[in-house]
């Protein structure tokens, strides 16, 4: 038995890793044709995933709800949105008040996604706003060269990102406050300009690096867990 | 109590108060601010118009209500600039809250351009799988698609007819909030396929695809809610096309945006002036 909880998988994982991998320097059909089919049973067992997740949801709030852990009455509400969510859009009826089924845009499915879940998520986002403009009051302060050269960026980029920006160059070139190399003139503080140069060159370089970096320790990582060095997505130590 | 003081402890709900009329009070007055549009817009609007009529591209809507404020209005875009010159979009999502936002803009525009279903656009929907999707769509649309969003089968539908293959896509153009542009299209779909590719992004996402623009990996680039204002003029300018939701916002970010470099100038002043007094009441004593 431990050997299809322990060296099962490995030998799986290690099986479809090397597979997969030599299946991409083989350009045949029967390649071509064995990439689609893994596709096709990756799509079914995704879906798997996805109820295996909903048990573990409801089971998670059930056992807050039965022993009546600190705040199961929220359990109370998940569980019965889920239920009215789920029944609305798989039920193939018309429920009252609603002139569609299901997908139809005069559903009750249709119906609480747009006047429910999406004001609300939207409204939770929104939020953020909020917090950002009273963290740039109270925290953003230049304390350090770094800190410095990361607000003055952070400013230039910020009006540069808006109208607000634009407008602003139209109004400096207008008032004079601007300089002509050979047949352009450009504002003593052009923000969308600065803006576009922040971002294709520093930014893009920075971030060019940090992908560099990304891409080869998910590669380190894959390598890791086709030879099953990497276990944890089994779930347990070593 | 002095001024600097009074500034450095300033009540939040003050700022929150504020940040709040910079929102409202111009949502409510009728600010008209000129848009520029940028090179990066400008990419994807310029791929796109270059088609020709008839062109089948596929428009990936990965991104969630939480989004919606800045890619909504560039999907509705997208969609007109396709309808006006003719241009056949396939619709699919790899994230589960995609699709209803997306039936409310293809039902409003299709309707807007009594267009059909099936014949001049499809909406697939969403499957689970992510990359798999995107593998399968390589090989064959209506077999990882064998129906529609509204449950009717793809194979037999005229829009299916010639096209078969992802490859067969002119243009891809994907309208995400997560990393769905460099870890799924990108990869497995724009390059792997031969097919163009352009990404309208979060303001938070955008600059990490900046190398891929670059390159002409990604042959234009919108980012956030001002990116999506650009598409919405790009497309207003040459079609005719009303401005949308983005456009409407932009004088409220152009606020809330000018509020925020203010606080933070404001603060970052009174800090220095109350570092100073720290130290000459050190050196006093």
């Amino acid at each position: 038995m431990l050997f299809f909880k322990r060296q099962w998988p490995v030998i799986i994982a290690f099986a479809m890793g090397v597979i997969m991998w030599a299946r991409y320097y083989i350009p045949t059909e029967e390649s071509a044709h064995l990439q689609d089919e893994y596709a096709r049973w990756d799509i079914v067992i995704v879906g798997f995933a996805a109820l295996l997740g909903l048990l573990s949801l409801i089971h998670h709030h059930w056992s807050k709800i039965r022993n009546k852990r600190p705040g199961f009455a929220f359990s109370y509400i998940t569980l019965g949105a889920m239920a009215v969510m789920a029944l609305a859009g798989l039920l193939p009826v018309r429920f009252f008040g609603f002139a569609g089924m299901q997908n139809s845009p005069d559903g009750l499915y249709t119906w609480m996604f747009n006047n429910i879940q999406v004001p609300m998520q939207a409204t939770m986002f929104s939020v953020l706003a909020f917090y950002m403009a009273s963290a740039a009051f109270r925290a953003f302060r230049a304390r350090s060269t770094e800190a410095t050269a990361l607000l003055i960026t952070a400013c230039i980029v910020m009006i540069g990102r808006v109208p607000v920006g634009d407008a602003l160059v139209t109004w400096m070139k207008d008032s004079h406050m601007a300089f002509t190399i050979g047949n352009a003139t450009y504002a003593f503080l052009d923000f969308p300009k600065l803006t576009e140069w922040l971002l294709n060159v520093p930014n893009a370089g920075a971030f060019r690096g940090i992908n560099l970096g990304i891409i080869l320790s998910m590669i380190a990582l894959s390598v890791r867990i086709i030879f099953g060095i990497e276990r944890t997505y089994m779930g347990g130590a070593d | 109590m002095d001024l600097v003081t009074v500034i450095l402890n300033l009540d939040r709900r003050i700022i929150y108060t504020i940040v709040a009329l910079c929102v409202i009070v111009p949502l409510l007055l009728p600010l008209k601010i000129p848009i520029v549009p940028t090179p990066e817009t400008r990419g994807v609007f310029d791929a796109i118009d270059a088609l020709p009529e008839g062109s089948h591209i596929l428009i990936a809507a990965d991104f969630d209500p939480a989004s919606k404020p800045e890619l909504l209005p560039v999907l509705h875009a997208a969609l007109a600039h396709c309808f006006n010159k003719g241009i056949k979009p396939d619709l699919v999502t790899l994230w589960a809250t995609g699709p209803g936002l997306m039936q409310t803009a293809i039902e409003t525009e299709a309707a807007r351009y009594n267009k059909e279903e099936g014949k001049d656009y499809c909406f697939l929907g969403f499957r689970y799988g992510t990359l798999a999707v995107v593998i399968g769509m390589a090989a064959s649309i209506t077999n990882t698609f064998n129906t529609d969003f509204y449950g009717k089968p793809t194979a037999n539908m005229p829009i299916y007819q010639d096209l078969r293959k992802l490859s067969q896509y002119k243009f891809i153009l994907d309208i995400a909030a997560g990393n769905t542009v460099d870890t799924v299209w990108l990869p497995f779909a724009s390059q792997q396929e031969r097919v163009d590719m352009g990404a309208c992004v979060t303001a938070v996402s955008a600059t990490q695809y900046y190398p891929y623009y670059q390159a002409g990996q990604l042959k234009g680039l919108a980012g956030g809610m001002k990116g999506s204002a650009e598409y919405e003029k790009l497309v207003g300018d040459k079609y005719g096309v009303p401005p949308g939701d983005a456009t409407k916002g932009m004088a409220a970010q152009s606020f809330v945006h000018l509020f925020i470099v203010l606080s933070i100038i404001i603060a970052n002043i009174c800090y220095f002036q109350m570092m100073k007094r720290e130290r000459n009441q050190r050196r006093a004593s």
